[in-house]
C-alpha cells in the first residue's frame, strides 16, 4: 500500500510540469487538529491496581484505573494538496505530515503526605497519504487516508516530597522516566469542507499492521536508571517486588503493544498562495 | 515556491530543536562551578524540618567536555562539616528530557561498589544551577526502604546552589 501511495504522488509529481493545465489546485498547507486515541489499558491497569492493593494501608488515594479512552493528542501539521482531472467531479490527493502529542496525569497520595506522580506521554510523529473525490466545484473532498505512525510514549514517575519538589531520584525504585515505542501502519478516512483558503476536516484512522519495534523491544525501559534489574517499568508489580528475577524472564513488565488504537480527530488547516 | 520552502524550513527546524534538548542542556553546563551553598535536610511527616548541614562555598564542580554532546566530564569536589574531602572524577549524563543529572559512580557503597549520584535538576539557568536528591528516613543514598514510600516518617534532601565562576 506504502509503495502503491508514493507510485501515486510520483505519477502526481509527473504531470505537474508536464500538464500544469490539469490540475485545479496545488497549494502547500499547515494547520492544526486534535485526535481522541484508545489504547487497550489492561497493562497499566495491572500495576495500578496491584500497587494501590499492596500499599492499601499507606494509601489515602491511589492511583486512578484507565479506560482507555484518556488518549487525546493535539497536532500541527504542513504538507501539500493536490485537486486534479476534468469533468464535474475532480480527484484529490494530499501528502503530509503531522506531529503531535498530549499527556495524562495519575497520582498517589499517602497517609504521610508524601505523592506519588504517574504521567504517560505520547508523542507521535505522522506521514500521512489521502486520496478521494472532491466534489461541490472543489468544496467538499471525501478521501481514504494512510498513515505511517511513528509513536513514542513516555512513562514518567516521580516523588514528589513534603517541600513540593519532584524528585525522579534513586529514593524510590520507581523512579525514572521510561520510554517505549510502537510504530503502525493505519488507513482510515478523511472528509474535508473547503471555505476560501480555510480546510475544515474530521478523519478517522484504525492500526492495521505493527511495523516496529519487535516485541522483545517494546518494554518500558528507563535508559539510564541507576536501580538493580529489574530497570522496566512493571506490569505485574507484585512479581516486580517479590520474584524480580521471574518477573523478567515471564516477560511481565508493561508493553507498548497496547498502546494503539482507533483514533479520531478534527482540525482545520490553512492554503497557502493565491485563490484561484 | 517560496512559501513551501519556508514550511519545509520550519518543520525542519522544530525537529532540530525537540531533538538537541540533551546537546542544550549539558552545552550550557560546561564551565565551571562554585557550590554556594550546600544544605541537608531532614523533612519530616508532620511537616517539620530539621537541617542537619548548612555550608557555604564547600567545594566546586567542573564540567568539561566530554566523549559526545550528551555526555560531558565532571570533576567533583567537596568539604562536608566533618571536614571530609569527597573528590569524584566520571561521567555526567542526563536523560532525553533533562529531569535528571546523574553522576555516574559518584558514589561508593559500604561494601565498596560504585554507585550513581541522581540529581534533581531544581533550577537551570546558565549562571546559576540548583539540583538535590533524595533519601529515605535517615538514608541518603540507595536507601532499603525503596519501595512503599508510605512507611517512611522522614526524608533527607541535599541540596546544592551552583554559580558559574
Amino acid at each position: 500500500m506504502r509503495k502503491k501511495s508514493l507510485i501515486l504522488f510520483a505519477c502526481v509529481a509527473a504531470c505537474t510540469t508536464a500538464q500544469a493545465q490539469f490540475f485545479e489546485l496545488k497549494k502547500s498547507y499547515t494547520g492544526y487538529h486534535f485526535a481522541f486515541s484508545r489504547f487497550d489499558p489492561d497493562g497499566i491497569n495491572k500495576f495500578v491496581v496491584q500497587f494501590n492493593q499492596r500499599y492499601a494501608n499507606e494509601i489515602s488515594s491511589g492511583f486512578h484505573q484507565y479506560k482507555g479512552t484518556e488518549r487525546g493528542s493535539n497536532f500541527s501539521t504542513s504538507g501539500f494538496r493536490f485537486i486534479f482531472g476534468k469533468g464535474t467531479t475532480k480527484w484529490t490527493a494530499s501528502m503530509d505530515y503531522a506531529g503531535g502529542g498530549g499527556k495524562e496525569k495519575n497520582q498517589c497520595d499517602f497517609k504521610n503526605g508524601i505523592s506519588q506522580h504517574l504521567w504517560l506521554k505520547w508523542r507521535n510523529n505522522q506521514v500521512n497519504f489521502s486520496f478521494g473525490i472532491a466534489k461541490k466545484e472543489n468544496k467538499i473532498w471525501l478521501e481514504g487516508l494512510y498513515c505511517t505512525n511513528l509513536g513514542k510514549i513516555i512513562l514518567e514517575y516521580s516523588t514528589e516530597h513534603l517541600n513540593n519538589v519532584w524528585s525522579y531520584g534513586t529514593e524510590y525504585k520507581l523512579n525514572g522516566v521510561y520510554t517505549s515505542t510502537i510504530k503502525t501502519m493505519e488507513f482510515g478516512a478523511q472528509f474535508s469542507y473547503k471555505y476560501k483558503k480555510y480546510v475544515f476536516y474530521a478523519r478517522a484512522l484504525m492500526p492495521a499492521v505493527v511495523i516496529g519495534p519487535s516485541k522483545a523491544e517494546r518494554a518500558f525501559v528507563d535508559a539510564r536508571s541507576s536501580q538493580e534489574a529489574p530497570k522496566d517499568f512493571p506490569s505485574d508489580y507484585n512479581s516486580y517486588l517479590d520474584d524480580p528475577s521471574g518477573h523478567v524472564s515471564r516477560k511481565e513488565y508493561l508493553e507498548s503493544t497496547g498502546m494503539k488504537g482507533f483514533s479520531y480527530g478534527f482540525g482545520f488547516f490553512y492554503l497557502f498562495g493565491k485563490e484561484k | 515556491m517560496k512559501t513551501k520552502i519556508l514550511i519545509l524550513a520550519v518543520i525542519a527546524g522544530l525537529f532540530a530543536t525537540s531533538c538537541n534538548k540533551e546537546k542544550k542542556l549539558m552545552g550550557r553546563l560546561e564551565g565551571n562551578w562554585t557550590i554556594e551553598s550546600a544544605e541537608k535536610i531532614i523533612h519530616f511527616n508532620d511537616g517539620t524540618t530539621t537541617t542537619i548541614e548548612s555550608l557555604s562555598n564547600p567545594g566546586k564542580l567542573v564540567i568539561s567536555e566530554g566523549a559526545s554532546d550528551e555526555e560531558k566530564n565532571y570533576d567533583f569536589f567537596y568539604i562536608d562539616t566533618n571536614m571530609d574531602t569527597i573528590k569524584m572524577i566520571d561521567k555526567l549524563v542526563t536523560d532525553e528530557y533533562n529531569t535528571r543529572m546523574v553522576m555516574l559512580n559518584g558514589y561508593t557503597d559500604t561494601s565498596g561498589v560504585k554507585k550513581n549520584i541522581v540529581w534533581t535538576i531544581e533550577k537551570n539557568n546558565k549562571n546559576k544551577q540548583i539540583w538535590s536528591t533524595y533519601g529515605v528516613d535517615s538514608v541518603l543514598f540507595y536507601p532499603p526502604n525503596n519501595n512503599n514510600p508510605g512507611t517512611a516518617s522522614s526524608w533527607i534532601s541535599w541540596k546544592l546552589t551552583m554559580k558559574r565562576d
